[in-house]
């Protein structure tokens, strides 16, 4: 089984936003990016828009890496850091997460 | 002008933000969706007033009983103090519906995969059979009350299939299910919400080759298609048309608009003897090598029908297609090729009211055909004046009673086109209206020398000003409209102003995007209109006659 890469994340990542989009009103959609700030400083995910984005991102990792992930059970400040966490951070980090 | 939103308030022990976020974007700013204070149920509802409008009550069992979560660890438990907790909480629905314009209550569920054994369906200690119990005694006490609807939410759960329950769902958001199942059920209570609203469907138009029986009966001959007997593919189309059946014999209106040759067709809807719908079944029928979309059309107008009601099934992709672009707002539902399928899809399409019935409800078709020899007899008549008088019409006016409170309320529920105000009132509003001491409400039964219409129109009165009578409800079905029981109406609003020693009667139109018949009836009533709505007004110092084609009585 090989290790989904960085841009393998970041198409998981977008795909999940994408699906959480449709359970939103228009007026509160966002057009995510690889820049996006998911989290931290001027994010566009609200505490249940995180819950959501991590119960998902669980789900999708088991559907299309056939791998899992654990991201429920740990503080993403100790994985991500304090700062403003960008879809392609995330990625990144958890790329280089999952192959160390 | 448009009509405010409809005010949904959730009440619930779970965390309903997600299912709120969906509601409002699968309904829309139509639907003003609030969530009420988490986990205080009982307070909440008997807190709630009608400015809040419905409720969504959706709870857990284990907190609405405790005795039920206790059962779930394995501890004894008595039936009797559930079902008490089970009672105290109907009360508290009970509350809100007498204010409300309806409750939701989806029925409780826990994870079917939750297993206690072989004793999990034991009637009074397992614990699926003590849920079985809750929902029932739910259901039970509060069976007497119309406004309240409980929801299967086991459908919910089945729809969405395994990932229905999540339990990540539930550690991190306080939430059981996955956002799908939330997904769901707001478009199944949506749906219900808008066939509540006169949004349902009332006229389902069919095809007839490989959609009502199996084959082509040009090529194929009546007595060599597929219907009945001992064929898998013939039991299936027997079993579409009794459900069919079942929806006409509920009140949905049926039609036929098929290419074929329109002798050989009705032959083999008279003389298969497996045929479960008839002739006499179809209000219209359009049999022949015309355009479908046109076909349908012409039935809608024959029938006097919005576009939105009306239904089009057909086997044939390209048609369906034609029609879907023709008349786009016909629903034309996808429809299987598997043909083992078409009773399921029919029973799963969320587009009928089925909830009340009334003796109008059970002989619409006979109604609506009564309607089409009607209209076809004006044909015979130059003058449409001298038609009407041929008619012999019979408007029979009275103060509305207990009797006729249930239809009355039904009209109020469904009409669209004849619509003064498109007021729709809980039963309990309705009856709070007609409670106060100068308010009048008038039911209108319309019969002639073809058939009785049965209860058709309302006019409500307020006669609390000294000088005016406000006209505050203007309600007739479509199917009598243009028969001059319009006129009849005002007629009767005029002799309850004089009786009542007005000046001038009111009527303040409410447009909204189906009533425009209702308006141009009013601008050509003789009324004199002002300002935007506009507001009609007739002054009592000349009478408004009665049509002289058709005979009142006021009771």
């Amino acid at each position: 089984m090989t290790t989904p890469t960085s841009q393998d994340i970041e198409g998981t990542i977008l795909t999940v936003l994408g699906k959480m989009n449709e359970f939103l009103p228009a007026a509160e959609r966002v057009q995510y990016t690889p820049d996006t700030v998911l989290m931290g400083d001027g994010g566009t995910l609200d505490s249940l828009g995180i819950a959501n984005f991590i119960v998902a991102m669980e789900e999708a990792f088991e559907d299309q890496h056939h791998r899992s992930v654990s991201l429920s059970d740990q503080d993403l400040t100790d994985l991500f850091g304090s700062g403003s966490v960008t879809v392609r951070s995330f990625a990144d980090n958890l790329s280089a997460r999952m192959g160390s | 002008m448009h009509h405010g939103p409809t005010g949904l308030v959730l009440v619930s022990d779970l965390n309903l933000t997600n299912f709120a976020n969906i509601l409002k974007s699968q309904a829309g700013p139509l639907l003003n969706v609030r969530v009420a204070a988490l986990d205080n149920v009982v307070p909440v509802l008997h807190g709630l007033t009608a400015t809040d409008g419905s409720a969504v009550v959706w709870t857990q069992p284990g907190k609405v009983a405790a005795g039920f979560q206790r059962a779930r660890q394995f501890a004894p438990v008595a039936i009797d103090e559930i079902l008490s907790d089970v009672d105290h909480f109907a009360q508290a629905i009970r509350a809100a519906a007498s204010v409300l314009k309806a409750v939701y209550v989806p029925l409780w569920q826990i994870n079917p995969a939750e297993s206690y054994g072989l004793q999990e369906m034991r009637h009074s200690t397992g614990v699926h059979g003590l849920l079985l119990q809750m929902n029932a005694r739910l259901s039970e006490k509060l069976a007497d009350l119309s406004n309240v609807h409980l929801m299967n939410s086991s459908r919910w759960m089945q729809g969405v299939g395994t990932g229905a329950w999540s339990q990540r769902m539930w550690y991190l958001t306080k939430t059981p299910f996955s956002n799908e199942v939330f997904l769901v059920a707001a478009k199944d209570l949506i749906a219900h919400m808008e066939r509540s609203q006169g949004l349902a469907i009332k006229l389902i138009v069919l095809d007839l080759d490989d959609t009502l029986w199996g084959g082509v009966v040009g090529d194929d001959g009546w007595q060599n298609l597929h219907l009945g007997g001992h064929d898998p593919i013939g039991e299936s189309f027997v079993d579409f048309q009794r459900t069919l059946k079942a929806l006409k014999d509920r009140g949905i209106l049926l039609a036929i608009a098929s290419k074929n040759e329109e002798s050989v067709a009705l032959e083999a809807m008279e003389k298969h003897p497996e045929m479960i719908l008839r002739r006499t079944d179809m209000v219209a029928i359009r049999i022949d090598w015309n355009d479908k979309a046109s076909n349908i059309q012409s039935i809608i107008q024959e029938l006097n029908l919005g576009a939105r009601s009306v239904m089009f099934i057909d086997d044939n992709p390209v048609e369906r297609s034609r029609v879907k672009e023709f008349l786009p707002e016909v629903f034309v539902p996808d429809w299987p090729e598997n043909k083992l399928l078409y009773t399921e899809k029919l029973r799963s399409l969320p587009v009928f009211n089925l909830d009340a019935i009334s003796a109008e409800d059970l002989a619409r078709t006979q109604m609506y055909q009564e309607e089409v020899v009607r209209e076809r007899s004006k044909a015979a008549f130059g003058e449409v004046e001298a038609w009407l008088r041929s008619l012999e019409t019979t408007v029979t006016a009275a103060r509305v009673d207990e009797g006729d409170f249930a239809r009355v309320h039904q009209l109020f529920g469904k009409t669209n086109q004849f619509n003064l105000s498109t007021w729709r009132p809980s039963e309990k509003e309705l009856r709070e209206r007609m409670q106060q001491p100068a308010y009048q409400l008038w039911s209108f039964r319309v019969s002639d020398r073809f058939g009785d219409a049965g209860l058709t129109g309302v006019l409500g009165l307020d006669l609390s000003d000294p000088k005016s009578a406000l006209i505050s409800d203007l309600v007739l079905s479509c199917r009598v409209m243009g028969r001059q029981v319009e006129e009849t109406l005002l007629h009767v609003a005029f002799v309850m102003a004089e009786l009542a020693d007005k000046v001038r009667i009111e009527a303040h139109f409410k447009p909204t995007a189906k009533n425009k018949p209702c308006l141009d009836f009013m601008l050509r009533s003789g009324f004199d209109s002002s300002g935007e709505g506009p507001t009609f007004t007739w002054s009592m110092d000349r009478p408004y006659p009665c049509p002289t084609s058709l005979k009142l009585l006021m009771k």
